[in-house]
Order: structure tokens, then C-alpha cells, then sequence
């Protein structure tokens, strides 16, 4: 996903020089390229995330196209002031990159793990939240917030994610891209009242298991969602009657704490059913395949109740 | 009638002491030790231009001590950006005019209030300028006090390692913070030997001496560094009761109070 955001900004600063990336010292085999070839759109502003953030605001004030990079949650926590009265509160166009969403930096410990950083983000009023689960998503996230210019927290996980082929229909906030099964499913079959939502890199392992183990279960992740976007979202989760959240985030304040929001905000019939990191995830330092371990079990635990249901 | 340095700084005082009166708002000694700062700034375009609020090739003028807000107010009020009247509405429920700085008002670059954000953003600014080659210039107004908050001196390093010579700070030192005094506090000393050392030229002026501020503002402006002006000020100037007082970090002067200062401030 790194290397997608940093072909899509190599691609889009050729044609635009608003285009401004600042680095807070990270980047390391990633940001060479657009460095080297963009030398006047290109800063590391050093281990100083404070001031970078608000440089970025200065430059947006100006009319640049800044997007900030950095790892886990230190372009989020360290300078959340910033992010929360320089950039959401003026309105103006950064992008927040940060690289490692979840545990993917799991064997580095507490401090690399963001785990909490959308609960943070979507508070803010004008940010949008992107989580994108595959390369495409991130270049469509991307040429949307190009287009419609905005504040946008990009969460993305590192590299080497394998395309989702979602339904590589337009991104729009709160829209579904469906990722599993291809074919339409037979509406009337009591399975298909459930779906599982996915943001993020864990999409990849869900979808993964579920192809192995051949579930029948709608699977769709959601690119770019926040608080602009509840409406348009309740509306595509309301044909379900049992939605099943995964990320990898702790629940409050996550995406499933999003979804059971909007399901209470339009009073929509719909139950549910949220799998995220218990509080016990903290102070694990573990491969990330290892930490994601109890989010995958408790999601397999909630599908048999389902099975079992209809079956009885 | 000309709007001399004298007459801007006596009525900035005046309309900010009635300002903070008739909302029974905060931070009157933080306003009155900015008002001659302001009132060479506003009536010195070969210093700083300010134009019209969204002329791109206006100086920008931000105002880090967010809670001094009623000084800027009434200084862009004097540059006729917005009606008396408009002003008068500070305090009021839903006014644009808030008790900080605030960025609905035509002519505050950007919202203040939480300290030590107005430096990162003017850097941006001010980096913005040299990648686009234009001429304007940045002024930046500091309270000493919240000199102690760590993302000023990362954008001190900052404007020092870019050359950014195109901006210039103005920190107002009146050693006066929330609780005591900054040197019982949290020492800044020694200021000048620190910015120095951080890439800074140093300028150290009276805050109420309008000569001595333009000449430093000139020369800040014509440095080849970033220019940091130490201006040695007393809070609450300009109001005999008012000046050196914690006291006047917080309180609103009732109707006996506002008379008394406005017979000191208002001139002859």
C-alpha cells in the first residue's frame, strides 16, 4: 500500500506541484523516489511530528496539496492538537499517511501498535477516515480526496498486499466494496442476511479463510467512511440483518463502534456484531499473524452461532 | 484624521478594554501589552502590508497568544476590515469575534487559543512563499509563557535549517504567565543567547517604544535569518492598576474600573 501511495504521488506531482510530501524522518526505501525526483515538493521535516503537522496546515492555508507520512501512531497521537485545531478546524486539505495500521508492526511492542487511532481521528468533524484494504483502494482514496478536497486520515498497512479485486466501483464515503463472493448470491437464502464489513489490511485475511473454508457470506470492505458519510452508509447496511465488523483496532470508538452507532443514530433493524482487540492486546509484542489470532477465532465463534441458528 | 502609531495604540487599548468589560471576558493585561506592537504593524506598510484579509500578496500576521484576541480584533477593526458594530458583538452567543482568535473574523489568518500552534503554521507559510518565490512576509506574535510549549523550538530549528528569512517573530515579554512570573516558573533564560544559538537574529527592543519597534522590525525584516524580536513589555500597560498583575490575567474591569482606564488610555 506504501509503495501505491508513493507511485500515485510520483504520478500526480509530475502534473501538479501543489503536491507536498513531508516526511517525519520515516520512509526508509519507500520516499527515495519521490525525494529524489521532486526535490522542491519534498521535506523531512525531522523527528518533530508537532511541527510538521502544522507546517502542513501552513502550506494547505496557501493552497499546496500537503500529505503528511509517517509509521503507526506517531502522525496521529503525537500531534493530534495540531491535526484536531490546525488542519480539521480550518478545513483544509492534508492528508495524514500513516504506515503500520493495527499490529503490523507487531513484534515492535505498544509504541509502534495503532490500535487506537481511529477512535481519535473520527471524532474530528471534518476528517475523513480512509482504510483502505488493497493497492487499488488506496489510489482511489487518493483521486477522490484530490478531487474533493478535505482533511483525510489514510491508514494504511505496509507493503506487498495482494489487489482484493474489490469491485473497483467508484469510492464514495460510506459505500460498500464488495470483495466476496464475485457472483451474486441467492438473496433468499437466510445466510445471505449476514455480511461481514472489513476495513482495513485484515479484509485480506478474512477473505483468505473464507475462500478456503468456502463461506457463502457477503464480504465487503469500506474504503472511506467517517462522519460526513452515516447517512449513505446506513443505508447500504440496512438490507442486512446481522453485520459482523472487523478491524483491528481496539472497540471503542473503532469502526464496529462507527457502525453501531449509525445502526442506533437511523434506528435501522439491524443487529451488530463487532470484532475487535480486547484491551488485553496491550503490552503483546507478537508477529502481527499471531496478534490478529483471537479477532479471527471470535469471528469463526460468531458465524457458527449464525449456522447453528438457521439450522435449528 | 492620520492613524499615527500614538492614536492606533490608545484606541486598540480603548476598544479592547471595552471589549473585555462588556463581555466580563479574560486576559485584558495580555492584550494591553501587544497594543504598540500592533499599532506599528497596522500603520506600517513598508513593514508589514496587510492589504485587504485575502489578497495573496498580503503580509501575514499571526497571533500565537491566541487569548490577546481583543488587541487583534480592534487593530484589524482600525484597518477597516470589518464594522465597529461587527467588533462590539464579541463575546455574544454565536459571534464570529470569540473570546480567542479567531479565524471567522476577516483578517485572523488562523484560529489561536491552544499555545504553540502559530509557529509550525507560520513556517508553512513562510516555506510556502520561498517555493513560490513571492515577497511577503510572516509575522509571528508570541507570549513569552508559551515559549515553554516543546513544537516552538522544533519550529525554531526548523526556520533556521530552511532559511526561512521571510519570517519574523515577535515575543512578548512581559514575564507574566498564567499562575507567577515566567522566570519563577519556568525559566527562559537566557532568550536571546538560546534563539541565537538555535540559527535565530535576536532583536531586543521595548515592546512600547514605537521607534525602537520599527527599527528592529526593519532590520528583522532585512536579516538573512529568521529574526526573533525580544520585546521587554509590561502586561497590562497603559493602565496604571492594570500593569505587572497576574490579577489581570483573569479579571474583567466593572464600570468604575473601565472608567479609570480608559481615562489613562483614551488621549487627549
Amino acid at each position: 500500500m506504501r509503495n501505491a501511495l508513493i507511485n500515485w504521488l510520483m504520478h500526480k506531482a509530475e502534473i501538479c506541484d501543489d503536491i507536498f510530501l513531508i516526511t517525519g524522518d520515516l520512509g526508509y526505501s519507500v520516499v527515495e523516489p519521490f525525494a529524489e525526483t521532486y526535490k522542491s515538493q519534498f521535506l523531512n521535516a525531522g523527528v518533530a511530528e508537532q511541527n510538521m503537522t502544522g507546517i502542513a496546515a501552513g502550506l494547505a492555508l496557501e493552497g499546496f496539496r500537503p500529505y503528511t507520512y509517517s509509521i503507526g501512531i506517531f502522525p496521529t497521537f503525537r500531534c493530534a492538537e495540531q491535526i484536531r485545531n490546525d488542519i480539521d478546524y480550518h478545513n483544509v486539505p492534508v492528508v495524514i499517511c500513516a504506515i503500520g495500521s493495527g499490529v503490523a508492526y507487531g513484534n515492535l511492542g505498544y509504541s509502534h501498535h495503532a490500535i487506537q487511532d481511529l477512535s481519535l481521528m473520527r471524532s474530528l468533524p471534518n476528517m475523513l477516515i480512509a482504510t483502505p484494504s488493497d493497492p487499488e483502494e488506496v489510489i482511489q482514496i487518493l483521486d477522490y480526496q484530490f478531487k474533493n478536497p478535505a482533511p483525510l486520515y489514510l491508514r494504511l498497512h505496509k507493503a506487498g498486499e495482494e489487489s482484493l479485486l474489490s469491485s473497483c466501483e467508484e469510492i464514495q464515503p460510506g459505500k460498500l466494496q464488495k470483495i466476496w463472493p464475485i457472483q451474486n448470491a441467492n438473496v433468499d437464502d437466510p445466510l445471505n442476511k449476514t455480511c461481514i464489513l472489513c476495513v482495513g489490511h485484515i479484509a485480506c485475511k478474512v477473505l483468505e479463510l473464507f475462500k478456503a473454508n468456502g463461506l457463502p457470506y457477503p464480504i465487503y470492505t469500506v474504503p472511506l467512511w467517517g462522519g460526513v458519510a452515516t447517512k449513505y452508509f446506513s443505508q447500504q447496511i440496512t438490507q442486512y440483518e446481522t453485520i459482523i465488523t472487523v478491524e483491528d483496532h481496539v472497540l471503542e470508538g473503532g469502526f464496529g463502534s462507527y457502525t453501531l452507532e449509525v445502526v442506533a443514530k437511523y434506528r435501522l433493524n439491524v443487529r451488530v456484531l463487532p470484532i475487535a482487540f480486547q484491551r488485553d492486546v496491550v503490552g503483546k509484542a507478537a508477529k502481527e499473524e499471531t496478534l490478529l489470532r483471537p479477532l479471527i477465532a471470535d469471528l469463526f465463534s460468531h458465524l457458527e452461532s449464525i449456522v447453528n441458528k438457521v439450522h435449528t | 484624521m492620520k492613524l499615527t502609531t500614538d492614536i492606533a495604540a490608545s484606541k486598540i487599548r480603548e476598544l479592547s478594554l471595552k471589549l473585555v468589560h462588556k463581555a466580563k471576558a479574560s486576559h485584558i493585561g495580555s492584550a494591553l501589552s501587544i497594543a504598540d506592537v500592533l499599532a506599528v504593524l497596522i500603520t506600517s506598510p513598508d513593514i508589514c502590508d496587510l492589504r485587504q484579509p485575502q489578497d495573496p500578496c498580503r503580509d501575514r500576521l499571526l497571533l500565537s497568544k491566541g487569548h490577546a484576541c481583543v488587541a487583534l480584533y480592534s487593530a484589524l477593526s482600525l484597518k477597516g476590515y470589518f464594522e465597529e458594530s461587527s467588533l462590539m458583538t464579541y463575546g455574544d452567543d454565536y459571534s464570529p469575534f470569540m473570546n480567542h482568535a479567531s479565524h471567522y473574523v476577516p483578517g485572523v489568518e488562523v484560529s489561536t487559543g491552544a499555545l504553540g500552534h502559530a509557529m509550525p503554521i507560520a513556517c508553512g507559510m513562510a516555506l510556502a512563499a520561498k517555493l513560490r518565490m513571492q515577497a511577503w512576509h510572516t509575522f509571528v506574535i508570541l507570549s513569552d509563557g508559551e515559549l515553554q510549549e516543546g513544537s516552538n523550538w522544533e519550529s525554531f530549528m526548523f526556520a533556521a535549517h530552511h532559511d526561512l528569512n521571510n519570517l519574523t517573530i515577535i515575543i512578548d515579554n512581559n514575564n507574566l504567565q498564567s499562575l507567577e512570573s515566567v522566570d519563577s516558573t519556568l525559566s527562559l533564560k537566557p532568550l536571546d543567547e538560546k534563539l541565537k544559538a538555535f540559527g535565530w537574529a535576536v532583536y531586543i527592543v521595548s515592546g512600547h517604544n514605537h521607534n525602537e519597534l520599527k527599527n528592529a522590525l526593519t532590520s528583522a525584516k532585512e536579516s538573512s535569518k529568521p529574526a526573533a524580536l525580544i520585546m521587554l513589555t509590561t502586561k497590562g500597560k497603559g493602565v496604571s492598576f492594570m500593569e505587572n498583575s497576574v490579577e489581570w490575567h483573569y479579571k474583567s474591569p466593572n464600570d468604575d474600573e473601565l472608567s479609570n482606564a480608559l481615562g489613562e488610555v483614551v488621549l487627549p
